[in-house]
């Protein structure tokens, strides 16, 4: 009797607490996403209180609970039979809609469940929700009753009211209520371990639980009544206190604190083999903020403080940014001197001709016009060390200012931070820079013409200031032999010569941050190429330019910082950032990025080369082993997808037109140390431990494998379909071809954050994105509606053309979505998700 | 203590930083629920502490040496709420124990759970080493709120006795006394009847049906191939006294301690073969002042270890045997003589009882493990 008696109280109480968990479930979870043919709440409420009294039933009387849930999944398993196209259709456009909420909250691309069009069709919201109601009735009431698997329903019911808090989906009310099931639960849970609950016990712990929990809810809800949510502000005393802590936080960041003080002490007690490694000219006395000046070969090795020099603020690129501080004019085997301001320049200069302005403008008009790919943006450079001797700026800097032609005096007094607007172009471009717009090429020169007679001013100087081969007489011969003679006729004749030296020097040379002062009396060239072959950036930054002299190619040595925007905090601001392709007439696609921030340390210091093109002006080229390899290998990715132009996407294997060089063997960068380990051979004895390890790594591997050749063999099959969608002969079926490239349109935008609703027009569409997406024209979206509408509704016979045009289409709109997404993501987007 | 107060400050701080960063209403119903929450729960650890009463189910109880010992304790909740949870401290030391010592007593906790308007009864268990009397107190108990974030002791003085008896003889040993003892004592048994004691065999003879299968002598019985009895002895006096001296002796403590568990084992041997007779017999000890008490139930003996546990040891000047020779002349009985250590006080005393009885002597030796009466021969000394 007794135990009857425990078994009714139990059951009691366990559907109370199921049917509050259910009803947190409806406000928090299912009434908050999905479309609005979602489950009502008040059906949802009958169906909980059904459910959970029901489930609570059979889990508290039924002796072997492995009985219920086998017919449990008997019956469910029965309903997705019959309607499984309904369910997993629902069940899928509602899991959409909770990532889109997410996704726009966040702002960020997400990845969503790829619905085929029949269940888009099938789609039943609501039995999908039944379904998942049931689901988790089920469960709730199992853990409840079995109190030790309560934290399961505790962490689901957490999880979704946090959820449903960080998002704003719902009201204060069911905020309250949720959180006081939690606590509920809660109390469960600490009861759950104690040796003197039984089942008698227990109900007297639901009790307690469904109690405090109402309890807590009522009391919340009458304290929140006298302060509703519209009369709500936030006390002066928080934002009072978030702004103190944010002071603070910069101040340590500026290292204003004494705290920072404290940590600098104890920093400068870890020997310097602990400072990472880095390419640069580096401080040789290990004071920050103060580069050194053109010094050469003065040190035996390079130490790093490792403090930040400057911070940058700009938006996310791929690749290392460059920042141009110093320029070497003439070199001497201590070092290089800054370039001379005479009158020839201060008469340029009064016609506001600037040698940085020249190379800027003819690029940026040959970028803008579709003759080479580029972008262009802007930059915010802070000092935070302290007074800074040069301004530093981005390679091809939009400066009305000979920064770098003139003494910068007692040091740079401009303002601090300032915003530079710059282009940059990849390596890659630099063939091809001297070449005519390939469109009217009237309309280009009537463009174009001011900066090109700027140069051709300018070009003089350059010839006469940049072409001293001052090293030894032997180097001078040596290299008059090796380069002299070149052609030098073109832009893709010099960047030949430039790669030739560079391989020259990464062959013959290693880099090393620890060679050795250059002896007295030594030329700083001669002993790095003849006797030591071992330097750091500014040895092969001097030897190189002493080289492209010898072959006729005016050429200065460059100091600065280099970096990558990689990894760097990302801000809440955003910046104009505008990308130019080639063959992109007059028509780059810009828009805002993220800005993220860039600390820049001195171990960031770097030298590198500038050689002149005729026609052009100064460019920028990287010689120091290790850092050009990395840009040659991810341009070639770019590249490959850049290309894409049939259907043979099998994997990264397309060739490259562009590609210019033969990727070189990537010199180590260490200063020496060992990076091999130790050869010494021994026997291991696996523990069983270990031998699991590798059991459990080598199924890893073989799952890995499995996966990868289920993806591969999925993504052949959408190839080939693919293909056939866009090249395929047969006229009957360029309707559907249309109508297929159409749907993977509207799929790919959808990826991107753009919807379409399902009472949306195709004309509707088409102007929604042409306004909000920066990756679809106006004309494109357009046409892409038009010949959608004309497979669809006209009668009229649809042409070749017009499947090659949507096609054509959709490859660029792809093309242009792809580079604006990272690596990883171009990866999924190609080869797992198949957009 | 200062753990759920370093548990809740830490709640507050994550509360007035979610205040400090979160600029919606959201931030309000986090302190809404969170003051509401506090409140409440410091509300049911108040109404807890004043509901709850904790006891000892037997306020005396006895245990074994080298056996757990489990005591009961009666939680009572007059509260109309759950205790869900509760514990209680307790401290457990030998009540011989000096000031000093007394730090040293061991400390226990219990948790338990009770329903309201109810009781629940929990159990601790502790070792026993020693042949002791402990004293079990009950030091405090301490409500706890739902969640456990507020805790309200309340102080109980309860304290319960537990006297440790020696260690349970067995049969084997109980037999092996018993032959041990009875020679020469002829005289002190019937002659014509059978009786109890099994330190007498009054004779030996078949088998009869309806004899006791504990009485049949089965060494004999091998070498005759018929089952053999013995009859025990009629003791013709119920006079043999046990005499306890515990003499303070220059040894280490561990040592001491050893040597009298041993002892006590021997005396509970001795007092429970003496007992199964059916008659009683005297016990002498030096407790305020000389002390004599008659034994003849299990209750007689459980009080008599809780008496001779607390006895001081003290010097040859306060002898028990030489109190028991001043009042007592020469008769015809058994004298058992117990003392830790085999020294000249023991056998100066044992002389002494030589003249007024036969004498037989429990000490513990070292390096033998059969803790046997051994009667006292003069000139073995």
């Amino acid at each position: 009797m007794e135990l009857k008696q425990n078994k009714l109280r139990l059951f009691a109480t366990t559907s109370i607490l199921t049917f509050m968990g259910m009803l947190n479930l409806m406000m928090l979870l299912f009434d908050c996403y999905g479309s609005a043919e979602g489950i009502r709440m008040s059906t949802g409420i009958i169906l909980s209180l059904l459910m959970s009294s029901g489930f609570s039933f059979l889990f508290t009387f039924v002796r072997k609970k492995w009985i219920v849930w086998i017919v449990c999944a008997a019956v469910l398993g029965i309903v997705f039979w019959v309607a499984r196209e309904a369910v997993m259709g629902g069940t899928a456009v509602y899991i959409n809609s909770v990532i889109n909420e997410i996704a726009l909250y966040f702002d960020t691309e997400m990845y969503f469940i790829d619905i085929p069009r029949r269940l888009v069709r099938e789609a039943d919201e609501k039995l999908a929700i039944i379904i998942m109601m049931t689901v988790f009735a089920a469960v709730y009431s199992f853990c409840i009753s079995y109190r030790k698997t309560t934290f399961v329903p505790f962490i689901t019911s957490l999880a979704f009211t946090v959820l449903a808090m960080v998002l704003e989906v719902g009201t204060a009310p069911r905020y309250i209520f949720g959180i006081a099931y939690c606590v509920a639960l809660a109390i469960i849970i600490m009861s759950a371990w104690n040796k003197s609950l039984g089942k008698g016990n227990l109900f007297y712990v639901h009790i307690a639980a469904a109690a405090i929990g109402v309890f807590l809810f009522a009391v919340s809800m009458i304290v929140s009544s006298f302060k509703p949510e519209e009369q709500y502000r936030k006390p002066e005393y928080f934002d009072n206190v978030y702004k103190q802590g944010e002071n603070i936080y910069n101040q340590f960041m500026n290292g204003e604190l004494t705290l920072n003080r404290v940590i600098d002490f104890f920093a400068e007690l870890i020997p310097a083999e602990n400072m990472p490694d880095s390419i640069g000219i580096g401080i040789a006395s290990g004071a920050a903020g103060e580069i050194g000046a053109g010094e050469l070969g003065r040190v035996d090795s390079l130490e790093f403080s490792g403090k930040e020099v400057l911070q940058v603020k700009m938006p996310k690129v791929d690749g290392y940014v460059y920042l141009k501080g110093y320029i070497g004019e003439t070199y001497s085997p201590t070092g290089w001197y800054e370039p001379v301001w005479n009158e020839d320049k201060q008469e340029l200069a009064n016609q506001g001709i600037y040698s940085q302005n020249i190379s800027y403008e003819n690029l940026f008009n040959l970028a803008q016009n579709g003759g080479i790919d580029g972008y262009m943006t802007e930059m915010t450079v802070n000092y935070t060390a302290g007074n800074q001797r040069y301004f530093f700026a981005p390679l091809y800097p939009r400066v009305n200012t000979a920064l770098w032609e003139e003494e910068q005096g007692e040091g740079y007094e401009g303002d601090n931070p300032y915003t530079v607007s710059f282009l940059h172009i990849d390596e890659e471009e630099l063939p091809y820079i001297d070449r005519i717009y390939n469109g009217s090429h009237e309309d280009f020169m009537g463009i174009a013409y001011p900066a090109i007679q700027s140069e051709e001013q300018y070009r003089y100087i350059a010839y006469r200031d940049y072409l001293d081969v001052n090293t030894t007489d032997s180097m001078a011969e040596m290299f008059n032999e090796q380069w002299g003679g070149r052609d030098i006729s073109s832009a893709a004749a010099r960047y030949s010569v430039a790669c030739d030296i560079r391989k020259y020097l990464s062959d013959n040379c290693t880099y090393n941050l620890s060679p050795g002062a250059v002896p007295d009396g030594e030329d700083f060239v001669e002993y790095f190429i003849t006797k030591s072959h071992e330097g750091y950036c500014t040895y092969f930054a001097t030897s190189a330019v002493m080289m492209l002299r010898s072959a006729g190619i005016p050429a200065r040595y460059v100091e600065g910082y280099f970096f990558s925007t990689s990894g760097a905090d990302e801000l809440d601001e955003y910046g104009q950032y505008t990308e130019y392709r080639e063959n992109n007439l007059n028509s780059p696609s810009s828009y805002q990025k993220k800005l993220v921030n860039v600390s820049v340390r001195d171990s960031s210091a770097h030298a590198w080369v500038e050689y002149y093109v005729d026609g052009v002006g100064w460019v920028d080229f990287e010689v120091t082993p290790g850092n050009y390899t990395q840009r040659t290998e991810t341009q070639t990715t770019e590249e490959t997808t850049a290309q894409e132009t049939t259907a043979q996407e099998t994997g990264p294997q397309e060739t490259n037109e562009r590609e210019t060089t033969a990727p070189v063997t990537r010199e180590t960068l260490t200063t020496g140390s060992s990076s091999g380990g130790s050869n010494s051979s021994f026997r291991i004895k696996l523990s069983k431990t270990a031998e699991r390890a590798l059991i459990a790594a080598a199924a890893t591997v073989v799952l890995i494998a499995v996966t990868v050749v289920f993806f591969a063999m999925r993504h052949k099959k959408v190839a080939i379909i693919r293909d056939r969608m866009y090249n395929g002969s047969d006229e009957a079926l360029f309707p559907r071809n249309i109508v297929m490239i159409y749907n993977e349109y509207i799929r790919l935008a959808r990826h991107f954050g753009f919807k379409r609703d399902k009472d949306m027009s195709e004309r509707a569409f088409a102007e929604k994105l042409s306004s909000e997406c920066p990756f679809v024209s106006g004309r494109e979206a357009e046409e892409m509606a038009a010949l959608y509408e004309k497979a669809v509704f006209s009668e009229e016979n649809i042409l070749r053309k017009d499947r090659d045009k949507a096609a054509a289409i959709m490859r660029t709109v792809r093309m242009r979505m792809y580079g604006h997404t990272g690596a990883f993501k171009r990866f999924a987007y190609r080869y797992i998700m198949n957009i | 203590m200062f753990l759920h107060i370093f548990v809740y400050l830490v709640l507050a701080i994550l509360v007035f930083v979610g205040n400090v960063f979160i600029d919606t209403y959201l931030a309000f119903v986090i302190d809404t629920v969170f003051i509401v929450l506090s409140i409440v729960s410091f509300i049911i650890a108040v109404i807890l502490r004043f509901g709850i009463d904790a006891e000892f189910s037997e306020e005396n109880t006895v245990a074994y040496r080298r056996e757990k010992c489990v005591i009961g304790i009666v939680i009572t909740n007059k509260s109309p709420i759950p205790l869900t949870f509760c514990k209680i401290r307790f401290r457990i030391r030998n009540i011989n124990k000096s000031k000093k010592e007394r730090r040293k007593s061991v400390k226990r906790k219990l948790v338990a759970m009770c329903p309201p308007k109810g009781r629940t009864v929990r159990e601790i268990t502790f070792k026993c080493p020693h042949c002791e009397v402990i004293n079990v107190e009950m030091t405090r108990i301490y409500a706890f709120d739902f969640l456990r974030i507020f805790r309200i002791g309340k102080r109980l003085k309860k304290t319960a006795t537990v006297v440790v008896l020696p260690k349970l003889p067995d049969s084997s040993a109980m037999e092996k006394m018993s032959a041990s003892v009875g020679e020469e004592e002829a005289s002190l048994y019937s002659s014509t009847k059978a009786g109890n004691d099994p330190t007498e065999i009054f004779a030996i003879r078949g088998y009869v049906g309806g004899d006791k299968i504990r009485n049949i002598h089965w060494k004999l019985s091998s070498k005759k191939a018929e089952l053999m009895v013995k009859d025990y002895g009629l003791p013709l006096t119920d006079n043999d006294t046990l005499i306890i001296d515990i003499f303070d002796a220059k040894v280490k403590r561990k040592i001491k301690r050893n040597v009298m568990d041993r002892l006590f084992d021997m005396i509970y041997s001795l007092v429970c073969a003496m007992t199964k007779r059916g008659f009683g017999f005297n016990v002498c000890y030096m407790k305020d002042g000389f002390t004599v008490k008659r034994i003849e139930t299990q209750n007689d003996i459980n009080s008599m270890f809780a008496d001779i546990y607390t006895i001081k040891p003290y010097t040859e000047k306060n002898s028990c045997a030489a109190a028991y020779y001043a009042h007592h002349e020469k008769e015809k009985m058994r004298i058992f003589y117990a003392a830790p250590f085999y020294d000249k006080n023991a056998v100066r005393n044992m002389l002494l009882l030589s003249e007024i009885g036969i004498v037989y002597y429990l000490i513990p030796k070292a390096g033998t493990a059969d803790d046997m009466p051994v009667k006292f021969r003069i000139g073995e000394e």
